[in-house]
């Protein structure tokens, strides 16, 4: 499922021309660099991103550089 | 400095309870403090936001703790263009307004061309909803002459006297639209100066 909700993620993104993207419960354990890259097709990205109950009710913060600059996060439980 | 927090907010009473408390907490706690809660709240404001569930006894309760914790939080809910609701039960039978964007900052200003958009369902029982300002570019603004004017007294004189100065090259209808051009600036400052701003008054 990951996989079609992964295209999908990446055309709003791409048609909107989002600045920041807000998911939850991404089901996974394995968020990396590469993968919120290739959501963007930038490198110019930072995330944060919860690992809880081996997937379930994680969420994924993502933002492009160019606007947020990242100071501190604090994550809730 | 900018706050963005992602919110998925628990389905149960009690829990979405004390995880607004939180998040009220967390904002008291920064002083002057601007961005967005986003997202699941899992809460309705209305009871319209809510369709196919049976109404519950806590229904009521839950709406108002919702509104109680927007207006508590001094948050905007931006309009929302699209869809009324952002959830929908797989087989069909209810759907429900669950996300939305809740803006914290003063310069209420900085928000008046914001909207939130729901997007169609596509691969999830919710759908992704985008924040975004919504300008649209009407083109050039149109020349209003006012009636008023005429009955102005030095009106037709200004007109004349400005009329008399445009130096302009070309042939008679080009000479003709090109004075009308110069006359429409003219004829905007010359407003300024004997009306003023009509709008400020």
């Amino acid at each position: 499922m990951w996989g079609t909700k992964e295209n999908y993620v990446k055309h709003i993104v791409a048609k909107e021309g989002a600045k920041f993207v807000c998911l939850q419960e991404t089901k996974t354990t394995s968020i990396s660099d590469h993968k919120c890259f290739s959501l963007w097709g930038d490198n110019n990205i930072g995330w944060v991103h919860n690992e809880r109950d081996n997937g379930a009710g994680s969420m994924l913060s993502m933002w492009h550089k160019e606007k947020f600059n990242y100071d501190s996060h604090v994550m809730g439980n | 400095m900018c706050f963005v927090v992602n919110v998925y907010a628990a389905c149960n009473y009690t829990d979405k309870v004390l995880f607004r408390e939180a998040l009220t907490s967390f904002k008291r706690s920064y002083q002057n403090m601007v961005g967005c809660f986003c997202d699941d709240f899992n809460a309705v404001r209305k009871e319209d936001e809510r369709k196919g569930l049976r109404g519950s006894p806590s229904q009521k309760k839950e709406i108002s703790g919702f509104n109680c914790f927007i207006d508590t939080n001094c948050l905007i809910d931006i309009p929302c263009v699209g869809k009324k609701y952002t959830w929908f039960k797989s087989n069909g039978t209810a759907k429900s307004r669950l996300d939305r964007f809740l803006i914290f900052e003063e310069r209420l200003q900085r928000w008046s061309s914001y909207k939130q958009y729901v997007q169609p369902r596509i691969v999830s029982d919710h759908c992704a909803i985008v924040a975004k300002s919504w300008v649209k570019d009407w083109g050039p603004k149109p020349f209003h002459f006012i009636d008023a004017w005429f009955v102005e007294p030095g009106f037709k004189e200004y007109v004349k006297e400005k009329w008399g100065t445009y130096n302009v090259q070309g042939n008679s209808i080009s000479n003709f639209k090109d004075k009308l051009k110069l006359l429409k600036g003219d004829l905007k400052d010359w407003n300024k100066n004997v009306f003023g701003c009509l709008q400020s008054n």
